[in-house]
């Protein structure tokens, strides 16, 4: 009995705890799978250790708001463990979303996305990555390379950005890759993570640039999941709820049909799909966002969204000189979104607005004219 | 040389403006269709809200620095104000007003409410003396506001609470080009009001409100806008610095009126203004409209670095004339 009142028993209780809290249908979330999420050390100027989440999270963007020196301390730690275990919470799926709302919750936007950080530390959750483990930068320029994983700590691992216009500007995704053998089966697992990395200072002449804006796919991705248009022209995230996702899923650059893809939101709804042959499933996102009076609508308003992408493939395959007869994909990945223009936008009042503008203005122009008008003078002799 | 300066003097301004306004307008409205991007400081209303863009108009950026804290306004991002405003000036002083003559899309929305409106021939309205200077103020007064509303987003002026940051670019929120450049663009999504607060509501149906007159406006009046426009106070800054001049010799003008009859704003000052050789003044948008109507030789001309680009000739003003009448 005493080992069970360990310290290590209750983080793990509080663990399950925030993740169920956070992802409310934890099974459907697939345990099985890997997140990647922000370390909470990138969230936190130093010096600040045990300071409370705030719950709406306005993290790194408070932080540079407000001109503390976090960035610029975070930027000669990269990837810190000891601050990650520090942060408090342990590691939940950033699938939750929770990782997102760290992130200018506020603001409505992604990882400040209008704010760069010269490096960015994540951590891989829940810890249960294997040693081998690697990771992987698809740069906003279609371009990859290899990142570290410092495995030995606690799976935190940090992307260094050059604060300049360059290859990294625009949309990056990070993968993280392990397997292992797990009840006869090989598990192959990959999560995602997409990252921005733009400052208005570099311009913003990718706009109209579609190969920098695409999402991409790793074709060294054992399976990849892919998101369409979640970008806008100026490196805005533009999901909003009741969008249709047309997510494409690839493995080792192909696509793959039959891939069943599951999507949870932070309020519970969920849909499950599968790809067709062409390896795509468009599924329409939920509008779960109904405050009682339009007085309490935030249009920044978060609604977090987690996606998994599963199949397994027969086959006898080898691996460390075991040899098995299925290897299972898993593949993870996070997003956010946010209240649809609809919801807040009123075309009919605008309409009415400016019609009564318009006719107001051509009324009082008119009638300013008919004053102005001089009566003809007629000149009458007196005989 | 001689004869060069001689077609351009008969030539007729009016026609060749129109057709670079033309090209301006789709540049800075449809240039994001061939990756074209001018720059982010533009002296004139290359509205951001269009996705397909050419360039941008410098106000929104200017409002939104204004947000800043006084600690970060008055160090290291600070230079990035000063360096927008530099490139913003740098811009302007190329062309000064002409910017707003020649390239403006709601100055050329403006033309061509007026084109319309002549077509169903319907005679312009004009200001009065007295009610022309009152106007004129507005935009000053737009200016100022411009930069303390976003000012009181990032600092609190005599202890009182800061401002949201729904009140982070009040001007675009009001101006006309916001709701009608991104319609060029087929969006039309800015002809809302916006319900997700009460500080976006109010700007929202302002900017709505505005748009309206507008319309109504620039039908009646020529260049209706362009006296109420803080782009154009805050070209007037930088006015003398520019390298494009309009000067009168005042000894050679016989105060007929013409320029003031046929200018577009309706500034008096440039017939009766005999003293001073520079004759731009802040309401104007250097259309030339003044030049190409003025029957005395080199009483008005444009210059660039010194050099006459366009005069006015007593032959060029009889020649546009006659054409006219034909």
């Amino acid at each position: 009995m005493k080992g069970v009142y360990s310290r290590g028993f209750f983080a793990t209780c509080l663990s399950l705890v925030l993740l169920l809290g956070l992802c409310p249908d934890l099974s459907m979330a697939k345990t099985d799978a890997i997140w990647i999420a922000p370390a909470k050390a990138e969230r936190k100027p130093s010096g600040q250790p045990g300071q409370p989440h705030h719950p709406e999270g306005h993290g790194e963007s408070s932080a540079q708001q407000s001109g503390r020196p976090a960035q610029t301390s975070q930027a000669g730690r990269p990837g810190r463990p000891e601050q990650a275990k520090q942060s408090g919470r342990p590691g939940r799926p950033s699938g939750s979303g929770g990782e997102h709302a760290g992130h200018g919750g506020s603001s409505g936007r992604f990882e400040s996305e209008h704010r760069p950080l010269p490096v960015r530390t994540y951590q891989i959750v829940p810890e249960q990555l294997l040693p081998e483990a690697r990771a992987m930068i698809l740069q906003a320029d279609g371009t990859a390379r290899d990142l570290d994983v410092e495995t030995c700590h606690t799976n935190v691992f940090s992307v260094k950005l050059p604060m300049e216009e360059g290859p990294m500007h625009g949309p990056n995704n990070i993968y993280v890759f392990d397997q292992q053998i797990k009840d006869g089966v090989l598990e192959v697992r990959t999560a995602k993570w997409l990252t921005i990395h733009h400052s208005c200072g570099w311009g913003h002449d990718y706009r109209n640039d579609p190969e920098r804006l695409k999402a991409r796919s790793l074709e060294s991705a054992p399976l990849d999941i892919v998101v369409d248009n979640l970008w806008d022209g100026n490196f805005h995230n533009a999901l909003h709820s009741g969008d249709e996702l047309v997510i494409r899923v690839f493995s080792y650059g192909k696509p793959v049909a039959g891939v069943t893809l599951t999507i949870i939101t932070e309020k519970g709804w969920t849909k499950r799909k599968k790809t067709d042959a062409d390896g795509i499933a468009r599924v329409q996102l939920i509008r779960d966002y109904y405050p009682s009076t339009w007085q309490l609508f935030k249009r920044t308003e978060l609604g977090k969204l987690a996606m998994t992408a599963e199949f397994t493939k027969e086959g006898a395959s080898n691996y460390k000189g075991e040899v098995v007869d299925k290897t299972h994909y898993i593949s993870s990945f996070s997003w956010k979104y946010v209240p649809a223009g609809d919801d807040y936008n009123s075309y009919s009042y605008g309409l009415l607005i400016g019609s009564l503008g318009f006719l107001g203005s051509g009324f009082g122009i008119f009638q300013y004219r008919l004053k102005r008008r001089k009566p003809k003078k007629t000149v009458v002799f007196d005989e | 040389m001689s004869s060069i300066r001689r077609f351009l003097n008969n030539s007729d301004i009016n026609r060749f403006r129109f057709y670079f306004q033309l090209f301006a307008f789709v540049l800075l409205v449809y240039g994001g269709y061939l990756a074209i991007n001018i720059g982010e400081q533009l002296p004139t209303f290359a509205c951001v809200f269009g996705e397909k863009r050419g360039g941008s108009c410098y106000l929104l950026g200017f409002q939104h620095q204004m947000t800043f804290p006084y600690a970060r306004l008055f160090s290291g991002p600070g230079i990035g104000v000063l360096i927008g405003l530099a490139t913003f000036a740098g811009f302007f002083i190329i062309f000064n007003k002409a910017w707003c003559g020649f390239a403006c899309p709601l100055g050329t929305i403006q033309d061509w409410l007026t084109i319309l409106r002549r077509k169903m021939g319907i005679y312009y309205s004009n200001y009065s003396e007295p009610v022309f200077k009152g106007l004129s103020t507005i935009k000053y007064i737009l200016l100022a506001l411009l930069i303390l509303i976003p000012m009181a987003i990032g600092n609190s002026f005599f202890g009182l609470p800061t401002l949201n940051h729904d009140f982070g670019v009040p001007f675009c929120m009001i101006c006309p080009g916001r709701t009608l450049l991104p319609l060029f663009n087929g969006d039309i999504s800015q002809l809302t009001i916006d319900f997700s607060s009460k500080t976006k509501m109010v700007f929202s149906g302002l900017g709505m409100g505005v748009t309206g007159m507008f319309l109504a406006g620039a039908f009646a009046k020529k260049r209706f806008f362009c006296l109420f426009c803080p782009m154009s106070a805050l070209h007037y800054i930088f006015s003398r610095a520019s390298l494009l001049r309009l000067t009168k010799d005042g000894e050679k003008c016989t105060r007929c009126g013409n320029c003031y009859r046929v200018c577009d704003v309706g500034i008096r000052a440039i017939a009766d203004d005999l003293d001073h050789k520079n004759i731009v003044k802040d309401d104007c948008m250097m259309c030339l409209k003044c030049v190409s109507a003025c029957p005395e030789d080199d009483c008005l001309k444009a210059t660039y670095l010194g050099i006459p680009l366009y005069e006015s000739t007593a032959e060029g003003f009889f020649r546009r004339r006659l054409k006219k009448d034909d």
